[in-house]
């Protein structure tokens, strides 16, 4: 009897896990849209209670409150109009919970992100296609822009806002050691060894979070690969057609990224995710951080009892010419429409009134540079910085790529990425990653088992 | 040749467990619904091309995917580390568990106090304890030793996943022993001690052989417990290859990477792994009980 239980509470335990991957997909005669609203300018009130539940990874509390504000001001037009807003952290079960969601029957009307990483959505139909939309083609958005929100030529999210990445420094310390913002390559590594020479830290380095990894290897990776006309990189890389040896920029930008970790990495670097390292910014500890500008509201939001702590930003130079950075850009908030869900098209409708009519809105309070450019008198420096650096047009987008790496290669990237910072921070190999040539090795290596997979 | 002799079980006996067994009944039948019914659904997903969950395409491809688990350096590396971590934690647990029952087994103020003490980290969520940990890596150990925390370190990852798990299970064990240890008669030891036995020996002797059912629930539990960690890797090992345990190997499967057939496979090769080896251990733990 002691051992049938002892069996049975293990059995419990465990069987869970197996279990979890067999619900049944949907049946594709999913609920069909209600009436139509209409376009959000001549929308009717509804008769009964509309309740649009949307699904989103904005998990810095800054942006989703402003999405909440802009719901609070829709339901103010349409009182009968209500929202669920759900939230996942996308680097670790966004999707997860989403595909659960959608596999059990229970559909969100709006699904945050990028249609590219998420193509399974599309190709099995719970994506609105927005082709033509005439909201989006009235944003007068560039190529790249659409081409984040599109999937094989179709256009399958409304996009919200972009991000970009750079160099946050200290202006007190860079004041005080007689520092200037660098032009060069050389002249950033002269400002590391100035600033470890004085004992100060470089470096706030979060590598334990992928997202740092990536975003370190993008302004040579993604430049050079568009500048020699490589748009199917990614693409061909996952199908298997090329290998990461092929493309000298991945050597260049792990070459150029070891130099800026130099030796004066701190000893949490790959410990520290990014709130620690944005602390460890603004409480002086290091002069920079490597940083995507979704974090600016929460640096902001940092300094609220610190106004004396004064910053700046600059796009990191990765080459001697001393010609302007190009600056990276990727919409950052894009929202897809679930034509299955019950309100789509009252979905529909919201996005649209929030394009067309908050955007200034979205952007005081997440902020976040919207992708029309549009300020308020309360849009502060920083963000105007960006938005005319995008409008010179010195860029280069993710959406000039024929396809993004799916969330399955681009897991196998950052982890040889970690592997990477991990050896050139610490000394010690890392999955067998003790230079360049082991990187480029273990992430072919980890690429091949993706490829296998997918053809099993 | 002696006659086998039919085992005779009673009337009584028969209403006795028919009568605890209608008290698992409820939980028996939500287990059976939500877990055992779906995991029977899913056996025949593993002998599938299956990608993503929300795709009704899928096609069978035999025994493909365990062909190719079986195989692959990386399942295979995951079951490594999920052992290398399951048996450390294990150990650990139950030694400080141990440990910490010895000390403060008999009743006072101050015991009291303690057992409550470290009973506390058990009701904190493995997630929120590992965040916290993180913090006390990077803040604290390494501020003090200089060190890289063990989370960001090649070859100490495991290592620094043990210490959390452990810490967060031993007050558990702990109860477990104390339990155990409050059964033992102080008639033992008393007799013991007029032989002439040392504290070492009464240890060995007396201690050890009559708590072995607590080893028994602490071990297999742990071991579960360890086989199937989930939570602790995801919350400060994502991205590197030593946090890659089974468990995430199969939700990175099933979701992220949407080879939902290879997931289910890979789930079911860990669910025969637990089986057989609680079966093992706990038969083996069995054999070493003794009647007080």
């Amino acid at each position: 009897m002691k051992r049938l239980l002892a069996l049975l509470l293990t059995g419990i335990m465990v069987l869970s896990l197996a279990a979890c991957a067999s619900s049944p997909a949907p049946s594709s005669s999913a609920p069909a849209a209600s009436a139509a609203p209409g376009s959000s300018s001549e929308a009717e009130l509804p008769a009964d209670p509309v309740t649009v539940h949307v699904f989103h990874y904005m998990v810095e509390g800054e942006k989703a409150a402003a999405m909440e504000a802009i719901q609070d001001k829709f339901t103010e037009l349409y009182p009968n109009v209500s929202f669920e807003n759900t939230a996942y952290s996308q680097g670790t079960d966004y999707f997860a919970q989403l595909e659960t969601a959608i596999a059990s029957g229970d559909m969100p009307e709006i699904m945050m992100g990028n249609p590219g990483m998420y193509s399974d959505l599309i190709d099995e139909g719970f994506v609105m296609d927005l082709t033509g939309n005439e909201v989006i083609q009235g944003l007068g958005l560039t190529g790249a822009d659409m081409g984040d929100v599109s999937y094989k030529g179709n256009w399958y999210a409304y996009p919200v806002d972009f991000k970009t990445w750079g160099v946050f420094y200290n202006k007190t310390i860079f004041a005080d050691l007689g520092l200037n913002v660098p032009k060069t390559q050389t002249e950033l590594l002269d400002i590391c060894k100035q600033l470890k020479a004085n004992n100060i830290d470089p470096w706030a380095q979060w590598y334990s979070d992928g997202a740092s990894v990536d975003i370190e290897m993008r302004p040579i990776l993604w430049t050079k690969a568009l500048q020699n006309g490589d748009h199917d990189m990614f693409e061909k890389l996952m199908s298997g057609e090329k290998q990461v040896t092929d493309y000298p920029y991945f050597r260049e930008a792990l070459e150029s990224w070891q130099l800026r970790i130099g030796d004066w990495a701190r000893n949490d670097a790959t410990s520290n995710d990014q709130t620690a390292a944005n602390e460890l910014f603004v409480s002086g500890q290091t002069a920079m951080l490597y940083q995507g500008t979704w974090s600016y509201g929460s640096i902001e939001d940092l300094l609220k009892d610190n106004t004396e702590f004064d910053y700046g930003f600059f796009l990191c130079p990765t080459d001697d010419t001393g010609a302007d950075p190009v600056m990276n850009v990727q919409v950052d908030q894009a929202f897809m429409i679930n034509p299955r869900s019950e309100q789509a098209e009252w979905a529909q409708t919201f996005m649209e009134y929030w394009l067309t009519d908050c955007m200034g809105m979205w952007s005081d309070g997440s902020s976040q540079p919207c992708i029309t450019g549009a300020t308020t008198e309360n849009t502060p420096d920083f963000l105007k910085t960006i938005l005319d650096i995008k409008a010179t047009g010195n860029v280069s987008g993710y959406g000039e790529f024929t396809l993004p790496f799916s969330s399955a290669y681009t897991s196998a990237y950052r982890k040889a990425l970690t592997a990477f910072a991990s050896y050139c921070c610490i000394g010690t190999p890392a999955d067998g990653v003790d230079s360049v040539d082991s990187c480029l090795a273990y992430m072919q290596e980890l690429f091949d088992e993706e490829y296998a997979q997918a053809n099993l | 040749m002696p006659q086998l002799k039919a085992r005779t079980i009673s009337k009584q006996s028969i209403r006795i467990h028919a009568g605890n067994m209608l008290f698992l009944l409820p939980t028996i039948l939500l287990f059976t619904v939500v877990v055992l019914i779906p995991f029977f659904q899913g056996i025949p997903y593993s002998f599938t091309n299956w990608k993503s969950i929300i795709s009704t395409n899928r096609a069978f491809n035999g025994l493909n995917n365990y062909r190719y688990l079986l195989t692959n350096k990386f399942f295979l590396q995951s079951i490594g580390t999920t052992f290398k971590f399951t048996f450390l934690y294990c150990l650990s647990g139950n030694l400080v568990g141990l440990g910490l029952a010895l000390l403060i087994h008999r009743s006072s103020w101050f015991n009291n106090i303690a057992r409550t003490v470290f009973f506390l980290p058990f009701t904190v969520s493995v997630t929120a304890g590992a965040i916290v940990w993180s913090y006390v890596y990077t803040d604290v150990y390494s501020k003090l030793t200089g060190l890289v925390s063990p989370l960001g370190m090649p070859g100490q990852v495991v290592y620094g996943m043990v210490v959390i798990a452990a810490w967060r299970d031993l007050g558990y064990t702990m109860l477990i022993y104390i339990a155990a240890l409050q059964t033992i008669s102080k008639d033992y030891y008393e007799a013991a001690t007029v032989d002439g036995a040392s504290v070492l020996r009464q240890f060995t002797h007396i201690t050890l052989p009559l708590i072995v059912p607590a080893f028994t629930t602490n071990i297999t539990l742990l071991l579960a417990w360890g086989l199937r960690t989930f939570d602790l890797p995801m919350a400060v090992a994502r991205n590197v290859q030593e946090g890659q345990f089974t468990a995430v190997y199969i939700y990175d499967s099933i979701f992220s990477n949407a080879k939902a057939g290879l997931g289910q496979a890979s789930a079911i090769i860990l669910t025969v792994i637990l089986i057989v080896l609680t079966q093992f251990v706990t038969r083996f733990l069995r054999g070493l009980e003794v009647e007080s």
